[in-house]
């Protein structure tokens, strides 16, 4: 080798060791220790652990033994940040939540993740990147003692890396199919607050028969959450029954029409059909998707579209998309209270549409 | 010739009629008659599935003006790059409309086919000329060769580009991707109006230059002997290419073979004259099309297979028999 060419790849391995430094830097670091200023905030402190340690937690990627209570949490995929937080741990990490961000004003948390922050009065967390995969190094860097995954995605592969930094709790059975109860329940366990997660089930079941106790227009009635995409109405997809956001409409009250009961029997977590066929969803009384209040209009237009009933009645909830309402419909531990009045409100009004 | 020709013409008749009777619904021909005299008579058919027929016909309209017009420009890139395997993509057309639509997803909130339609077009256009000025720098001017690779580096760094501003937005990521696969069925009579001009005067140009691409194809020496101007032909030419490939690429999203495969496939049937390769590619590629997008529906029912994957899934085949099977006609 050449003293020149050795100048080069030295320099080359320089380069690689910088950006491999600084891979970790894309994410917010949290601060140390909450605002010390705040007198409210002395009174915070770790709930007690119900459950004796060590947890065992059995999932789809293995069983997870948790030796003692853990002090410092991260959170990756979907709303588990939300579990520790409704019960009192403000988890140190948490994967963004950009699944339905636009991004536009940078990517993170939720309201009403954020607002539970501030009321344990505890600091903002490292935010980890999900665009390009697990974020490793600052789950790594974060130094959490357990990884709450109950609502995520997770392959083999990951989680045997992840369970390298603490022991990780995936899901119970299906990638991205968890409801929201199971991924309280498996998160709240792993935590050693099995007993605790149980009484946030009861209570948002609670909050959810109060919200829906004087409407009767669900009763009887059908539901399916569907994506549209306005610039091609030729494809009509509609998500199966065990996808959290169509579950999230059985809970209220909704019984589910056939064609999402039949994707769900398959497996799979949503399906296209095409508009021409779009005659299979005549049985559908309200129809909830992600758009705007165009969207229903376009619809209308659309000589395939405007034979489903629901679109001629006007039976149809447009959630947004990209923002913080459109994201709270795929429900967690604190979007559930969040949206729950508001959801129940446009879908009452969808549904007197009904003919 | 006029043989191919007329096989042309009673394969894109075909093509047409298979598309409006078969599709992810099965119908009756009393359907089929029902939805086309209500299109006729500008009304919205009773039945779903004379609904559906009528539905069909914008689609098919679509999948041949495309199919036509990406053959087309295929052909030209082929003689303008002299590259046997070339496509509109080689001069970056497809990710710099990719890039442009990203962008306009991303920050300017484009939704409709009609926003997609202005991007696509000016980024596929500015993406060919900055290829086109970079392939042109040197001594030799813009020779193939240098096309080409200004092309690819083009489009290596053009996607990447596209995948920075797509990743960390998973909300834009999703109306990207309908965009992105390509398919015919977002065809809407509008849209097609603004394009169906740029086209024909694409196409009306292709043709007056398939002469000078004919000399071109002798090298560029012997065109120049022969009176050719090489630079501005070669300019001219591909910015009819361009135009061709962005429409279609706006209207449609990006449809890859068709450009590559049917002026491939008709050179080895008729020979090397362009006059008669650029016609016959626009009805083989609008046959070609159609019929993958009506395959596309049969094959995917209840649901839809776009037709950029079946022609993908009918190309490669098609473009490892030929090349196995005869040598490449040079150009």
């Amino acid at each position: 080798m050449s003293p020149h060419r050795r100048v080069i790849s030295l320099a080359a391995l320089t380069g690689s060791l910088l950006l491999l430094a600084s891979c970790g830097s894309g994410s917010s670091v949290a601060g140390e220790g909450p605002s010390a200023n705040d007198a409210a905030c002395d009174a915070a402190a770790h709930p007690e652990a119900s459950s004796t340690f060590p947890v065992e937690i059995d999932h789809a990627l293995g069983t997870t033994t948790i030796e003692q209570a853990p002090e410092r949490v991260a959170s990756i995929g979907w709303g588990n940040q939300d579990v520790a937080l409704a019960l009192g741990i403000a988890p140190v990490g948490s994967d963004d939540q950009t699944w339905s961000m636009t991004g536009d004003e940078g990517l993170g948390l939720y309201d009403w993740t954020l607002d539970a922050y501030d009321e344990l009065c505890a600091p903002e967390p490292t935010v980890f990147e999900t665009a390009d995969g697990v974020d490793f190094e600052a789950i790594a860097d974060a130094q959490p003692e357990v990884i709450l995954a109950g609502y995520s995605g997770l392959t083999a592969d990951e989680y045997e890396t992840l369970s390298k930094i603490a022991p990780t709790v995936a899901y119970p059975e299906i990638p991205w199919y968890t409801p929201w109860r199971e991924a309280i329940e498996i998160d709240s366990a792993a935590l050693g607050l099995a007993a605790e997660g149980d009484e946030l089930v009861a209570d948002l079941d609670q909050r959810i028969a109060e919200a829906t106790a004087d409407i009767d227009s669900f009763e009887g009635k059908t539901a399916a959450f569907f994506y549209v995409t306005p610039s091609d109405l030729s494809v009509i997809s509609i998500y199966a029954t065990g996808d959290a956001r169509t579950a999230f409409l059985g809970d209220l009250g909704f019984d589910f029409p056939q064609l999402a009961l039949n994707v769900s029997e398959k497996g799979e977590f949503y399906t296209d059909i095409a508009a021409e066929n779009a005659d299979i969803i005549d049985d559908v009384d309200v129809m909830v998707l992600y758009g705007d209040d165009q969207v229903l209009a376009e619809m209308q237009d659309d000589p395939l579209w405007s034979t489903v009933p629901a679109v001629q009645n006007g039976a149809v909830v447009a959630v947004g998309s990209g923002d913080a309402f459109s994201g709270s419909v795929t429900p967690t531990a604190l979007s559930i209270p969040w949206m729950l009045d508001d959801y129940v409100a446009l879908l009452d009004d969808a549904a007197s549409h009904v003919e | 010739m006029i043989v191919v020709a007329i096989g042309g013409v009673v394969l894109v008749v075909i093509a047409v009629a298979a598309s409006l009777a078969f599709g992810s619904r099965a119908v009756t021909l009393g359907e089929i008659a029902e939805g086309l005299g209500a299109w006729l008579r500008s009304d919205v058919a009773e039945r779903i599935g004379a609904i559906a027929v009528a539905e069909r016909i914008p689609r098919t309209v679509l999948s041949i003006v495309a199919g036509a017009a990406l053959a087309v420009s295929g052909a030209v890139m082929q003689a303008v790059t002299r590259n046997p395997i070339a496509d509109p993509g080689i001069l970056g057309v497809n990710t710099g409309a990719a890039l442009f639509v990203v962008c306009g997803i991303a920050f300017l909130g484009a939704t409709t086919t009609f926003d997609y339609l202005g991007l696509a077009l000016v980024g596929g256009a500015l993406a060919a000329v900055i290829v086109y000025v970079v392939g042109s720098i040197g001594p030799g001017g813009a020779t193939p060769i240098k096309l080409a690779l200004a092309g690819a580096a083009m489009t290596a760094a053009l996607s990447s580009l596209v995948s920075a501003v797509l990743l960390p937005r998973l909300a834009a990521m999703n109306d990207f991707r309908f965009w992105q696969v390509g398919g015919t069925g977002g065809a809407d009579w509008e849209a097609m109006a603004v394009v169906a001009p740029l086209l024909i005067v694409a196409a009306v140009v292709a043709t007056v230059c398939s002469g000078g691409l004919n000399a071109l194809g002798l090298g560029d020496d012997v065109a120049r002997a022969l009176g050719v101007r090489v630079g501005l032909t070669r300019a001219v030419a591909a910015s009819a290419g361009v135009v061709l490939c962005a429409a279609v690429t706006a209207i449609a999203g990006p449809i890859a073979f068709v450009g590559l495969m049917i002026p491939h496939a008709v050179r080895l049937v008729v020979g090397p004259d362009q006059r008669a390769i650029l016609p016959l590619s626009a009805l083989g590629g609008a046959a070609l099309l159609a019929l993958a997008d009506t395959l596309g529906r049969v094959i995917g029912s209840p649901g839809e297979v776009e037709a950029g994957i079946v022609t993908a899934f009918l190309g490669a085949p098609v473009l490892v028999v030929i090349a196995r099977r005869t040598r490449m006609r040079a150009l």
